[in-house]
């Protein structure tokens, strides 16, 4: 064993890495070579002053204490960001708050953890979303906290399948066939009052359809565009029975309600009617959940209020006070501002190349068919 | 087994505080004030609490905090790169309380008693050496430990030893040294 061999050697001694027999050895180089020793002495020194410097730092007595306190300030404040109460202090009779009288519910009110990462709970959950990829991405995202016990394509399925299987969680779409999401959401309240539905949605759809699927009884917002720990942190507050909205959708409710800045003696209701003069009556209606004969009398009264004839000089006499009109483009996306040419551009594009794909699979069709006569022909000329 | 608050606050404390005092040692070894050290190990077991859920049994919980308190010091070496620390007028003039702005000449003294030079040397290490040498003092970890907390290979950790014993040594060497020794 040379000197050069025994350098790397010491350090994995000093860490109590080498066999005795290797330690012997080493020991024995060092009692004949001065170098070595001295090296090693160093080492061993340094190594032995890390340490019991590492030992002398004096830990402060209020350490535990102070990890206690503020441990203690973050659980209530998580306790009372999620809506439940500090230890003591009983929630009051809130009928938002209310839950069904069932176990489940019991565990839900507790607030379930586990210390294996997983929620042991898992409520009975029930899709409804009308793209078979997404619905099926979804699904297997969600299945990490929750049963899922059936999937609708469309309104009326989901409606007939959340009937039947009375699950404990609903994640909804509002863009369905059929029935839409806000109709789904109010059948469903109507005949299980307790449901939790979350609304899973695109943020047009979300902002447009906020104020009446809340009337319908959806207890959480979560938007498509969101990650995962945000669909996940909706889940956990929803299957508690406790609204969750995500802040994107909060933003742009508040943006549009802060359209009504400018001061003309309008109601609030009739101000949204004016923002919304670009779309037509029935949309306007349709919209903002009233019906057309109301929209129809909140319109005279603007058209008086503003001292305007027209429904023209109307929106441009708004213009004028400072409102903002809503543009009138169906899929507009108020986040990520997508123009409509620019959608349509976007679906004609998707439908030439659709188009490209269904030409292949008939060409690919055909010389299947041609295959399969040829096959079919043979065995016939060879019995001839 | 499902817990409530009550139950899960218990649990994350008892699996945890016995570390606090290691994790401590470690953060002063790295920052070199007993304040910043103690705010430093408070936020550790504030995001250990907040992620406690996604932990997951079995697994080496003092590795776990380690990896979480490298990461705050990180950060908070990252953040007062950026700031230049200030002292409001009102507090440097006081409000009429005797009560000292900084630490005690008593509370001084006795973080001062201890070597000063080695703490100053490990201070002025980069994380990459310093951090496998003070873990492997202060918890007396393994290879592999040691690897599992800052997610390197064992050979890694292996070399970053030993090239940290060798920079300390040419620290505390250049630390023994006049100026005028250390440039003839």
């Amino acid at each position: 064993m040379n000197c050069s061999e025994i350098t790397p050697l010491m350090q994995s001694m000093l860490d109590n890495r080498l066999d005795s027999e290797r330690t012997s050895e080493i020991k024995k180089h060092l009692t004949e070579c001065i170098e070595c020793n001295a090296a090693w002495t160093e080492m061993h020194t340094l190594g032995q002053r890390v340490n019991t410097f590492m030992g002398a730092i004096p830990v402060p007595d209020t350490l535990r204490q102070g990890i206690e306190t503020r441990l203690s300030d973050s659980s209530d404040n998580q306790k009372s960001a999620s809506g439940i109460p500090p230890e003591g202090v009983s929630r009051g009779p809130n009928p938002a708050n209310a839950v069904p009288d069932t176990a489940a519910s019991e565990r839900q009110r507790e607030g379930t953890y586990n210390t294996g990462g997983r929620h042991l709970f898992r409520p009975r959950t029930v899709l409804c979303e009308r793209h078979e990829l997404i619905r099926f991405g979804l699904k297997r995202v969600i299945s990490e906290v929750v049963e899922v016990v059936g999937e609708a394509a469309d309104g009326m399925a989901a409606c007939e399948l959340i009937r039947r299987m009375r699950p404990d969680f609903i994640v909804l779409d509002v863009d369905l066939d059929v029935l839409n999401g806000v109709e789904v959401c109010r059948r469903i309240s109507q005949e299980l009052p307790n449901s939790n539905v979350l609304v899973l949605t695109d943020s047009y759809h979300a902002t447009k359809y906020h104020n009446q699927l809340i009337r319908a009884g959806a207890r959480g917002f979560c938007l498509k565009s969101s990650g995962p720990r945000t669909l996940f942190e909706a889940i956990e507050q929803v299957t508690r029975s406790l609204p969750y909205c995500d802040p994107k959708i909060t933003q742009l409710v508040k943006q549009n309600a802060s359209t009504t800045l400018p001061n003309s003696n309008l109601t609030d209701r009739e101000t949204e009617v004016l923002i919304r003069l670009d779309l037509r009556n029935k949309e306007i209606s349709e919209e903002l959940d009233m019906k057309l004969r109301t929209v129809e009398k909140h319109i005279e009264c603007i058209l008086a209020k503003l001292k305007v004839s027209t429904r023209t000089a109307a929106a441009l006499k708004a213009v004028q006070l400072g409102y903002v009109l809503l543009p009138k483009m169906p899929g507009r996306d108020p986040v990520t501002g997508v123009s409509h040419e620019q959608t349509v551009s976007e679906l004609n594009a998707e439908l030439a190349i659709a188009n490209e794909h269904l030409k292949a699979l008939l060409k690919q069709n055909e010389l299947l068919k041609e295959a399969l006569d040829q096959k079919f022909s043979q065995p016939r000329t060879r019995t001839e | 087994m499902a817990l409530n608050h009550k139950q899960f606050n218990k649990h994350f404390e008892d699996s945890t505080l016995g570390y606090a005092a290691s994790l401590f040692r470690v953060a002063y070894a790295r920052v070199g004030n007993a304040q910043d050290a103690e705010d430093i190990v408070q936020e550790t077991y504030l995001k250990a609490f907040r992620s406690f859920s996604s932990f997951r049994d079995g697994t080496n919980m003092k590795s776990w905090l380690t990896q979480i308190l490298i990461n705050t010091v990180r950060d908070r070496q990252r953040k007062s790169a950026h700031t230049v620390s200030t002292i409001g007028f009102d507090e440097a003039m006081g409000d009429g309380s005797d009560e000292p702005i900084f630490a005690g000449p008593e509370e001084q003294l006795c973080y001062d008693e201890f070597d000063a030079d080695l703490a100053a040397a490990l201070r002025s290490m980069s994380e990459a050496l310093a951090v496998p040498l003070i873990l492997r003092a202060a918890y007396d970890a393994t290879y592999e430990e040691i690897a599992s907390i800052l997610d390197v290979p064992k050979g890694t950790v292996m070399s970053r030893l030993s090239r940290a014993r060798e920079a300390l040594r040419k620290l505390l060497c250049s630390r023994l040294q006049t100026p005028q020794e250390r440039n003839p």
